[in-house]
């Protein structure tokens, strides 16, 4: 039953509780709220971190609709552009008692807007890459014909590998069909375009067009370092280009870019993001990345070839290259069609490359590291990839698991026993005779092979059984390991038949 | 088995006009009135947890007092300073000292004052334990049930004179962690009854606690097993949101002992709460219908309080609200939001209460439920229960009074005040201008960024008994 805590005014889920109506992911840790809902870090069942967006139900029953659409409005669009690695991937989404739920990637952050107030301007390495990266991001958004809505720097968070990220589609729109407009309109103070304040409604231009403004807010107090109200950047809009331009640390068409997305006439403004990132990135050179950083192959019971894949993106400028090679003799790796093998190369700004591991070039229950090493243009990255191999074990059966021997007056009985291995793994088998006890068994000791039978025949003399029965147990061990014992049941068959009863008198006289 | 109470529901305003989505929220109060025949005193399993840090010895002066004493040693040498649990206080030697401990009380001796009480008031059948704690705790007393009460007070009186015979004789240190001492409560409490058991835990301290990180899981634990706690802060310096927190989550009483004497009286109070219990483990329940919208329950009596935690089971709120006593029967105020409907009632939330009966281990539940009429007629729609309307004044009060401690935490000292002025507001049109003036100067103390302790102490302690009123 899920458990909620107050915090403040609401009661929320604590750390350690899972998703109600899911019991897919834990919480972790609450991150915050807001008037709409609250947010998460969880973990899903292979501990892989997630983000969780969870929806306050109405507070009138009148606004459950008018919720109900918000919902599916960020819903739809994160569906939409989740599968790209440099926006938040879609996870999952579902309701539960009123609340609604939206699962992406988590982002640790810091947000931009934290790094701009702390005073630290990065190096123009990493600024031209977090420029880039941004214009990259708003031209995915607009090539699905999003429109983001409230870009600022509160709403970038740095991922882990230091590249800024776009988060929160809660005002976002997806323009589904040609001239579709919409009245949801949002924003930010200092990223407003001006032309926000004259419309009442929004097509898809337009609302590119405005978003392309707020990036240019960004990507100017990135460049400046500082958070800056919008009075302060439309005042010294000239001063500011001047001041970033002689300090020489940024390429004029870069530079131009930037303040032509913050042109006041939407009409001297870039129509997209696509437009945007056309003229920024080639003033940036190319940055390979990869994901997952860690390849596990985990746990592989049988020797087939097991796959996974990489995807690589460029997350600076031009077109990125990259050399891959496969250091571990169980690993290869394919960038197209079927063909593998030890090395291959792309020259393309997006890339998946299958891993095939083969766990038969693996020794059984041997924990194999391997790794897949990347050569971009400026750096290396290497991607560990690990497996482990089931150790292969025996596993004896024998039936039946009792017997009963008839052993006729005078003379002797036999009983046969059938031993299998249904594991993986040869194995030694031994038979222990009861000490105080004649009877033969044969064979006493034999080496079992995987999927192999092997009868043992039980041969146990009437002058051992006595007058009516014996009872006892034949020990048997699996490469030293005592297994449970075989309760034998000997007895002496008697009257059985007329021919039987003869020929006992006969002897006794 | 038929129910040790009853249940009654009413609401602030009962009617709503037809065909249209109230503004408002609907209030209604749910009010569990046990029966006086069933009330029975269960065994009980008390275990008392007692800051033993510095502080606790020390003597707690009023201005004249202080002044008298501090002449006298002055004039004997017998006053030297020293600093304890952060804080400078006079150390007390010679002549003055015992005249001191003749005349004046300190937080220690006053507590185990109210454990001697309690002690004496135990059933042989009862089991007990004294723990402690400081830098470390310590198991002071215990016994799970004594054959005859003279053995017992024999010797917890050994026992307790460790504590009361001052910081150092304790053994324990001087801090004020108390996780440790938690964890051996929870050890010493059962799981499983033989018999019906209340398990409470006293909790008496006058610090900062400083490992209340640790302490929340432990509080949990004791909530599931179904442990009352009960907390009493001293003097002006201990941890009042961590003791209220505590208080809340284990549905036990907060009490608030400015001085010494109240200490013991704070332990006396809690024991009259014990001895007519009609239920054990109670669980308040509320499934709202018909499209309304559950905003929040507030338990009002014995005290103004909120909810720690709730557990939602297919669309119902499930509170635990702890040990049902004939002596403080629990009041709570319930906040919807009501849909637009025709002409006539319509059922917006059941109610229901179920918990174990306190003289054997049946379970008993009694039901009801909120229900609002719609209508179009003046005189209905201008209806109104004066008393829960009262009510939820003065829960709107403590409900600023949070915000303000919320924001506070914060460092929003601009919403901490507003929410504090608006507060002082609303008591002084209740009529409560004692607190009121003490809210108006906390506001003015938010303000300039000064902090009066003790008057905070008695504002949130203040704000919290204005739900505890007698019932009819």
């Amino acid at each position: 039953m899920p458990k909620r805590i107050r915090v403040g005014q609401r009661y929320l889920l604590p750390p350690g509780e899972w998703l109600p109506g899911k019991d897919r992911y834990q919480i972790q840790s609450f991150l915050g709220q807001g008037a709409f809902g609250a947010a998460y870090k969880a973990t899903d069942e292979k501990g892989q971190v997630c983000f969780v967006k969870e929806f306050f139900p109405a507070v009138r029953p009148s606004q459950v609709p008018e919720l109900q659409r918000v919902y599916a409005t960020e819903r739809d669009v994160v569906r939409r552009i989740g599968n790209y690695e440099l926006i938040p991937r879609f996870w999952d989404a579902f309701q539960y008692e009123g609340y609604s739920y939206l699962v992406t990637d988590f982002v640790p952050g810091p947000d931009m807007e934290t790094v701009l107030k702390s005073g630290q301007k990065p190096d123009l390495e990493v600024l031209t890459r977090w420029c880039v990266c941004l214009c990259h991001e708003l031209a995915f958004l607009h090539t699905r014909n999003v429109v983001h809505h409230d870009l600022k720097p509160g709403n970038i968070r740095l991922n882990e590998d230091n590249d800024p990220v776009i988060v929160d589609f809660g005002a976002a729109h997806w323009y589904r069909a040609p001239g579709e407009t919409t009245d949801q309109l949002y924003g930010s103070d200092s990223y407003l375009a001006p032309e926000y304040q004259e419309r009442a409604v929004e097509d898809a231009e337009a609302g590119k067009k405005m978003d392309v403004f707020a990036m240019g807010r960004i990507l100017v107090e990135l460049m400046v370092g500082k958070r800056m109200a919008q009075d302060e950047i439309d005042r010294k809009q000239d001063q500011l280009y001047g001041e970033i331009l002689h300090s020489g640390t940024v390429d004029v068409s870069f530079l131009r870019a930037v303040f032509r997305s913050i042109a006041y006439d939407p009409q001297k403004r870039y129509e997209s993001g696509i437009q945007l990132e056309e003229d920024i990135t080639p003033a940036a050179p190319p940055v390979g990345r990869a994901r997952p950083r860690v390849l596990d192959f985990g746990l592989v019971e049988d020797a087939s070839p097991h796959e996974r894949s990489i995807q690589c993106y460029n997350v600076g400028g031009g077109t990125l290259r990259a050399d891959i090679a496969a250091d571990g003799d169980w690993l290869e790796i394919g960038t197209t069609g079927a063909i593998t093998g030890k090395s291959a190369m792309f020259e393309r700004n997006r890339q998946t490359v299958r891993v095939i591991a083969y766990p038969e070039r693996v020794p059984p229950g041997a924990h194999v590291a391997g790794r897949i090493v990347f050569t971009f243009p400026a750096d290396i990255l290497e991607i560990p990839v690990y497996l482990r191999r089931q150790a292969q074990v025996a596993e004896v059966y024998v039936n039946p698991s009792s017997l009963r021997v008839h052993v006729a007056p005078g003379s002797s009985g036999t009983g046969r026993l059938t031993f299998t291995n249904q594991g993986g793994a040869p194995t030694t088998v031994h038979l222990h005779r009861p000490p105080d006890f004649v009877m033969s068994v044969s064979p006493e000791s034999f080496v079992l092979a995987p999927g192999g039978k092997q009868e043992v025949g039980v041969s146990i003399d009437a002058t051992s059984v006595g007058e009516s029965e014996a009872n006892v147990e034949l020990r048997w061990t699996v490469e030293g390991n005592p297994r449970p014992n075989i309760p034998i049941n000997a007895a002496v068959r008697r009257g059985g038949s007329l021919l039987t009863a003869f020929a006992d008198r006969f002897r006794k006289k | 088995m038929e129910a040790p109470l009853d249940l009654e529901v009413t609401l602030a305003r009962p009617a709503a006009a037809v065909g249209t989505e109230p503004d408002e929220s609907v209030f209604a109060r749910v009010r569990l009135k046990a029966k006086p025949e069933a009330a029975v005193r269960p065994r009980l399993e008390i275990c008392f947890v007692l800051d033993a840090s510095a502080s606790m010895h020390r003597f707690v002066l009023d201005p004249a007092q202080r002044a008298y004493w501090q002449q006298r040693a002055e004039q004997r040498g017998e006053v030297t300073r020293q600093i304890a649990d952060g804080r400078t206080g006079m150390v007390w030697t010679g002549e003055t000292l015992r005249e001191m401990q003749r005349h004046v009380s300190t937080p220690m001796i006053s507590t185990l004052r109210g454990v001697w009480r309690t002690l004496e008031a135990l059933q042989p059948s009862d089991g007990v334990s004294v723990l402690a704690f400081a830098d470390q705790p310590g198991v002071i007393y215990q016994d799970f049930g004594v054959e005859a009460k003279q053995a017992r007070l024999h010797e917890a009186k050994n026992a307790l004179a460790r504590l009361g015979s001052g910081v150092d004789q304790s053994g324990l240190g001087r801090g004020t962690r108390l996780a440790g001492a938690l964890q051996q409560a929870l050890e010493r409490m059962s799981q499983e009854e033989l018999v019906p058991t209340l398990r409470r835990l006293i909790l008496v301290s006058d610090g900062i606690i400083e490992d209340r990180e640790e302490c929340r899981p432990l509080l949990d634990l004791a909530v599931n097993r179904g442990i009352v706690i009960s907390v009493i802060g001293v003097g002006d310096e201990f941890d009042e949101e961590f003791l209220m927190m505590a208080a809340d989550l284990a549905r036990g009483n907060y009490y608030y002992a400015a001085t010494a004497p109240e200490v013991e009286q704070s332990v006396t109070e809690e024991l009259s709460v014990i001895s007519s219990v009609v239920g054990r483990q109670g669980h308040l329940r509320l499934l709202p219908e018909n499209g309304a919208i559950l905003h929040d329950v507030f338990p009002i009596s014995p005290q103004l309080s909120e909810f720690q935690a709730l557990w939602v089971e297919q669309g119902a709120w499930r509170f635990r609200i702890g040990d049902l006593s004939a002596s403080q029967p629990p009041e709570f105020l319930v906040e919807l939001a009501a849909p637009a409907h025709g002409a006539g009632e319509l059922r917006l939330c059941s109610v229901q209460v179920e918990g174990q009966s306190a003289s054997d281990s049946d379970y008993f539940g009694a039901s009801g439920s909120i229900r609002l009429f719609y209508s179009d007629e003046t005189m209905l729609l201008q209806a109104r229960d004066d008393e829960v309307l009262d009510t939820c004044r003065r829960v709107e009060i403590y409900r600023a009074e949070r915000r303000a401690a919320e924001a506070e935490s914060k460092g929003d000292v601009e919403t901490a005040t507003k929410a504090l002025k608006a507060a002082t507001r609303m008591l002084r049109n209740l009529g409560a201008d004692s607190l009121a003036d003490d809210m108006d100067a906390a506001a003015a103390e938010a303000e300039t960024g000064t902090r009066n302790l003790g008057r905070t102490k008695r504002v949130k302690a203040g704000t919290r008994r204005l739900g505890g009123k007698p019932q009819d």
